[in-house]
Formats: structure tokens, sequence, C-alpha cells
């Protein structure tokens, strides 16, 4: 549980900090998002490798590998302290509400990467016509930054079940479904349809919604990770 | 008021009751030994004091912070002692005191990862981050396996630093831990 005189800043950036190092240096958290990824975009962009694939057939590619990614990658970061044993030493040290947000800002950032180099890549392969290059890069980063939260939350409220990557992914599908529609209006706007006010609607959206995740998920999971408090 | 309070304390898996009825108090000054054959719940009770799990029945009453270290309890295998050490200090809001801790426990080498370590070192590490912070309470579970003499060293020096500080549990079957305790309670009979 947090210390009285801790220092709520401090113990967010330490807890992002050993996130971050631990994350890094394990690499096939990251890296094999990242490769899940890319090998999406090259599947999907094969799919249209004769016809150059329509506004809003583009954005729909581009958000099912961003998608991909962050499913692979968010519910790692979470079940794999339960997995390596470490929930335990992570529950009897660190407040359990600056672990989660330190988790959370963490996957929001490697995510956010991981948006930012598919979408790269999709461009190079799948060659669409592009508008207006800065919805085409918003709305993957606000739509990688709305699920990971979203996931993120899943993956915390079913750490300790049975069968917990599994459970994570099911639990995440109705909170992934609505944000795709938002992904894919978002980013269709750089891809040539829709309004520039139904793009910036989207993306402000789906920030907001990754903000309400995790101010909703720092809650459940503090009062889920925190030591039992005996009545 | 007592440190550390079970009242009435139960666990059971399924329909199998692991313990019943465990109650005491914890001064400062007070070391109590959990024994008891395997199986007979001494870890689960360990860590039902710790709140990590809890009880069946029964409450108990402990400090905000408690120091823990167990035989199954996992560290983060791409960090190195001191990062272990830092990240700690700074979840619990004190100096991390890194070079003091190093040197206490042995483990000089900054830059290596716990993921190499030998299991006698992890457990240099684990009793590091238990005493690290001072705690008024501290919950072990067989802290003496796979240490070497120095380890044992560093487990008696603590474990006299504490007496002194606070109370502990120690749950083990090692003849050799015994003499920590200044009470014991055999689960299994």
């Amino acid at each position: 549980m947090a210390p009285p005189n801790s220092n709520w800043a401090r113990s967010i950036a330490s807890a992002l900090r050993k996130e971050w190092s631990a994350e890094i240096r394990a690499r096939h958290g990251f890296f094999s998002a990242t490769l899940f990824g890319l090998l999406t975009v090259v599947a999907v962009s094969l799919a249209g490798y004769y016809n150059q694939p329509s506004g809003e057939f583009a954005a729909l590619l581009l958000v099912l590998a961003v998608l991909f990614s962050v499913t692979v990658s968010v519910p790692r970061v979470f079940l794999a302290e339960d997995e390596l044993g470490t929930m335990d030493t992570l529950r009897v040290i660190a407040d359990p509400y600056a672990a989660y947000v330190g988790k959370v800002l963490y996957s929001l950032a490697s995510n956010a990467l991981q948006s930012i180099l598919l979408t790269i890549l999709f461009i190079v392969f799948a060659k669409p016509e592009i508008s207006n290059y800065g919805y085409v890069i918003a709305g993957p980063i606000s739509f990688s930054l709305a699920v990971a939260s979203g996931v993120a939350f899943c993956s915390a409220l079913v750490l300790g079940a049975t069968n917990r990557w599994t459970l994570a992914l099911v639990v995440s599908l109705p909170v992934c479904l609505p944000l795709v529609f938002l992904g894919v209006a978002g980013i269709a706007v750089g891809f040539g349809v829709g309004a520039p006010s139904t793009g910036n609607g989207m993306i402000a959206i789906q920030v907001l919604a990754s903000i309400a995740w995790l101010a909703l998920g720092t809650i459940v999971a503090g009062q889920l990770w925190r030591l039992d408090r005996s009545p | 008021m007592a440190l550390l309070s079970a009242q009435e304390l139960g666990k059971r898996f399924g329909a199998r009751w692991l313990f019943r009825r465990v109650e005491f108090d914890l001064e400062i000054g007070d070391s109590l030994l959990l024994t008891g054959a395997n199986g007979s719940g001494k870890s689960t009770l360990l860590r039902v004091l710790a709140g990590l799990i809890s009880p069946s029945e029964g409450k108990v009453g402990r400090p905000e912070h408690i120091g823990y270290a167990a035989l199954d309890q996992s560290l983060y295998p791409a960090l190195s002692a001191a990062e272990h050490l830092t990240w700690a200090a700074e979840q619990r809001g004190i100096e991390p005191n890194i070079d003091l801790w190093m040197e206490r426990t042995g483990l000089t080498d900054r830059k290596q990862v716990v993921g190499t370590y030998s299991t006698g070192m992890r457990g240099r590490l684990k009793l590091a981050l238990a005493f690290q912070a001072a705690p008024s309470l501290v919950l072990l579970d067989e802290p003496s396996v796979a240490l070497d003499e120095g380890g044992i060293g560093l487990l008696t020096e603590l474990l006299a630093e504490q007496k002194g500080r606070g109370a502990m549990v120690i749950a083990t079957n090692n003849q050799e831990d015994l003499r920590f305790g200044t009470a014991k309670l055999e689960l299994g009979t």
C-alpha cells in the first residue's frame, strides 16, 4: 500500500521506469507484438495487392493491424506479472494505484509507437491514396490509446483468474468493438472519406475514452490489488 | 496494541480446512515460528497474515507496511538488484541506501540482472527487500533455505535488528532456525 509520506508522481514514475526496463530488456513482449502487427500489415496489404484499397477499406485494414498488435501486447504486460510469480512482490511493495498507472502508461507509450510504425509500413505496403496525413497518423495513435487503456482495464480485472489470457481477450471484446467503428471513421478521413469534423470528433472521443478507461481502471485495479483488509 | 493479531483465523480449500482457530498477538520483540509437516499450511498462513490471500474465517490485524520474503516469491529477472532496491524504495517513499544494501547482501555487481542469480543470491535480495524499509512487522517463509554461510550471517543480523524494532513470523522446518523464535506454533497437530 502507498506509504503515507510517498509522492504519488514519484511512485508512478518509478513504476513506469520498472515496466520500461523489464519489458524492453525482456524484448519478447514489445517485439512479438510489433512482429505480429507487421505480419498483419503485410497480410492485409497482400489482400489489396492488385487493387488499391478504398478509403474505408484501407482504414479498416489499418485498424485491424493496430488492434491485433494492441490485444497481443497489453494483456501480456499485466498477466506476465502473474505468470512470472512476481505479483506477490508487486503487491507487498508497490502502491497498487501507481503500479497500475505505470503499467498503463508503458502500454500506451509502446502501443502509440507501434501504431506509428505499423501505419508507416501500411502506407509503404498497401499504397492507399492519402488525402490528409494528419488523420492517418493521429487516427491510429488515438485508436491504439483507447484500445490499450480499455484492454488494460480488462486485463487488470482478470488477474488471478484461471485461463487469464483467454478471459482477458473475451472480456476485452465488448470494449474493443465500438472503438473499431470510431477508429475506422477517424482514420478514413485521412483516406478521403468523411469530413474533417467527423475525424476530429472520432479522435477526440477515443482520447476521452482512453482517459476514462485509465481513471476507471486505476480505481478498480487499486481496490483489487491492495492487500487484503480483514473485516 | 498488538503489532500483529490473528483472531479465530481459518483457511480452507474446498471442504478441507488447512487450519482453523489460529489465534495470537505479537508485540515488539516477539518472534513467532510456524512449524509443521509439508502441507500443514505454514506458507498459506503466512500469506493470509501478509494479506496476499483472504482467510476463510477470522480476522488479521497488521500494520500498513510489512516486510515479506518467501521461497516461492519471484523477482523481476530483467532487473538488477540495485534496480529492485531503487524501485522498492521509491514505491515506499524511503531512501534506497543502495550502497549499504549491496554491501550487506554481498551482491556487488550492480549491472548483473536477477535472471542470472543463483537461488541463494535471490534469497539475499529478497531479505534486503523485506528489511529495506525497516518495517515493524516481517513475515518470512523458509528464509534460510539455499543461503550459504554468509547469507545465514546476514539473516541472523537482520533478525537481531528486527527484534529491537518490531515483530516477526517465520515459517520454517529448519532446526537451525528455531533459535530465532521466542514462541512456536505448530500447524497440523
